[in-house]
């Protein structure tokens, strides 16, 4: 298979995994969550890198996830036990913890073989250079085998529980009396988001994660009837973002995460413009 | 102390009471994260006046990062009023697709020209060690332009935030003055970046009137209290990055706003128990 190809599977199943993850999160008016946690995970990746030392470690992920999962709780508790505006809290607790990871990256520096700015950029291009090795035998890219479960996770466990997270995200007094507990499926998609961020940082950059779960989903949104109908059509249409901003990254020789934003926000424009309602005069 | 120790500390502290002032209609309109849009907006703007131009003229970048910068807030709100699209949804989308659209621009150009990377990866992070005197005359222009702006306006100011609807029966011109915030913000957020850089710029436009806001009741304290806080900050974050070799200051200068906002919320709760158990 070559290079280019195995950016495209790569791109497809990021694109995936983001698309069902971020429908969810702004069906419960939380897409800034995922801001926030694409910029928190700085810190948890310091640590993961200066505990185990080394790109390829496996606290990695577990490190990096569990720095998103407790901006999250941050962010939820500053909202709930001091009234802060969500938005305040929002902007404060991740320009904190991305300023934290700085200054810890900037003190280490010696030590770490970090930046900064390779977390947010992030360069697709690269992604078939790092091959998986099985017994000397390249079995392809490492962002593959990192972003398989990742994607594996969100279907098995967004999909066969449609009813739960449409309960919980649309009326949560019912899902209390029901008895389902809307704040371990909270926790649970903060973990999922914090999990997908990091899976796919280093293959397409901290914000474009961002934009990869947010403008498909937004997408779907604006037209669909019922939370089944978003997954779905977030998905197809960050299937659609993936492979025509792949042709365009392709025809223009630009940034291959960059050109599948651009062209989920091409769509999100059309099907804005489409589906806008006229004003009655 | 050096003189750049000077400079770097003048220039900071003059944006900090700028973005201070700032974040007190943002914090009361509830639009917290503009400071966060205006910031990643700039990107494809600072691209896009280079592509066209061709010079490397920080101050051409700059108003061309203006214009993008405002385009973008200003799209906030048609965008909606689609029945759809929420207030977090339109915000996330636009400070992504904007990020998205200045990194296309940017991976085009660096295809062509190699040199001009580095001039611009510097708005990332931002970089207050490399501040010129130049720039801190800029800094203190820009302040004195928009408290300039603010002070005529004070009391329409104060009916609009607390009572939109009041101030627009009163004959306020509303519009004026939101427009008037929207190009303070783009000018204090364009001057931010240049030191701390796209992603942290939007906490010097958050953190400083959630500080001030337990503790005080109007308006102007809220101003005086928020603008305070945000040069001490400053000068604290700028006085331990210089402390040693290699510190960033811009991270500095948010991680004090942080600590400083932990502690005023930490005995504001802590005074509110104390005086419930009684």
């Amino acid at each position: 298979m070559n290079d280019s190809l195995w950016i495209l599977t790569v791109a497809i199943i990021a694109s995936i995994a983001c698309a069902l993850t971020g429908s969810t999160l702004i069906i419960r008016r939380q897409a800034l969550t995922a801001d926030a946690i694409s910029h928190a995970v700085l810190p948890g990746i310091f640590f993961a890198y200066s505990i185990s030392g080394g790109r390829n470690s496996f606290w990695l992920l577990p490190g990096a996830a569990a720095a998103g999962w407790f901006a999250a709780f941050l962010i939820q508790g500053l909202q709930s036990k001091l009234k802060l505006p969500s938005e305040s809290a929002t902007g404060l607790v991740f320009t904190a913890m991305f300023a934290l990871g700085v200054v810890l990256i900037s003190y280490y520096a010696r030590q770490v073989d970090l930046d900064a700015e390779c977390l947010l950029y992030g360069e697709m291009a690269y992604i078939p250079l790092e091959q998986f090795y099985l017994e000397d035998t390249p079995i392809g890219p490492k962002a593959l085998w990192v972003l398989t479960p990742v994607v594996l996770f969100c279907i098995i466990t967004l999909l066969p529980f449609y009813r739960y997270w449409n309960l919980i995200s649309f009326d949560s007094i019912q899902a209390r009396m029901l008895g389902y507990s809307p704040v371990w499926g909270h926790q649970w998609l903060m973990a999922l988001v914090s999990w997908v961020c990091v899976a796919a940082f280093q293959a397409v950059g901290a914000i474009l994660v961002v934009a990869l779960m947010v403008i498909p989903a937004q997408t779907a949104l604006l037209y669909a009837r019922n939370l089944k109908q978003v997954w779905i059509q977030a998905t197809l249409w960050a299937l659609v973002s993936a492979i025509g901003g792949w042709l365009l990254a392709e025809l223009l020789a630009a940034a291959y995460a960059a050109s599948i934003g651009l062209v989920s926000l091409v769509a999100l424009g059309a099907v804005f413009l489409f589906t806008m309602p006229q004003r009655n005069t | 102390m050096n003189s750049s120790l000077i400079g770097v500390a003048i220039g900071l502290v003059f944006i900090a009471t700028l973005a201070g002032i700032l974040s007190v209609p943002l914090l009361l309109r509830r639009q917290a994260l503009s400071g966060d849009l205006v910031a990643h907006a700039l990107l494809p703007g600072l691209v896009g006046a280079f592509m066209i131009t061709g010079i490397k003229e920080t101050s051409i970048l700059l108003m061309g990062a203006v214009f993008t910068a405002w385009i973008a807030l200003r799209l906030l709100a048609p965008l909606q009023k689609h029945p759809r699209i929420k207030s977090d949804g339109a915000m996330a989308v636009l400070i992504s697709g904007a990020y998205a659209l200045g990194v296309f621009m940017l991976s085009l150009l660096q295809k062509t020209e190699n040199a001009t990377q580095a001039g611009l990866d510097r708005y990332l992070l931002g970089s207050a060690a490399a501040l010129q005197w130049q720039e801190v005359w800029w800094a203190v222009g820009i302040f004195l332009l928009i408290v300039g702006g603010i002070l005529p306006n004070v009391s329409a100011l104060q009916l609009w935030l607390f009572d939109p609807d009041q101030a627009k029966m009163r004959g306020i011109n509303t519009h004026r003055l939101e427009r008037g915030l929207e190009i303070g913000i783009c000018l204090a957020v364009m001057m931010a970046v240049q030191f701390v850089g796209i992603v942290l710029a939007a906490a010097l436009l958050i953190a400083p009137a959630l500080i001030a806001r337990p503790w005080v009741n109007s308006l102007l304290g809220l101003w005086i209290g928020a603008a305070a806080i945000s040069a001490f900050a400053a000068l604290t974050g700028t006085w331990i990055s210089f402390q040693s070799a290699g510190m960033p200051t811009g991270p500095w200068i948010v991680l004090s706003l942080a600590i400083f906002c932990t502690i005023s919320y930490a005995c504001w709760y802590a005074k509110r128990i104390f005086f419930q158990a009684k």
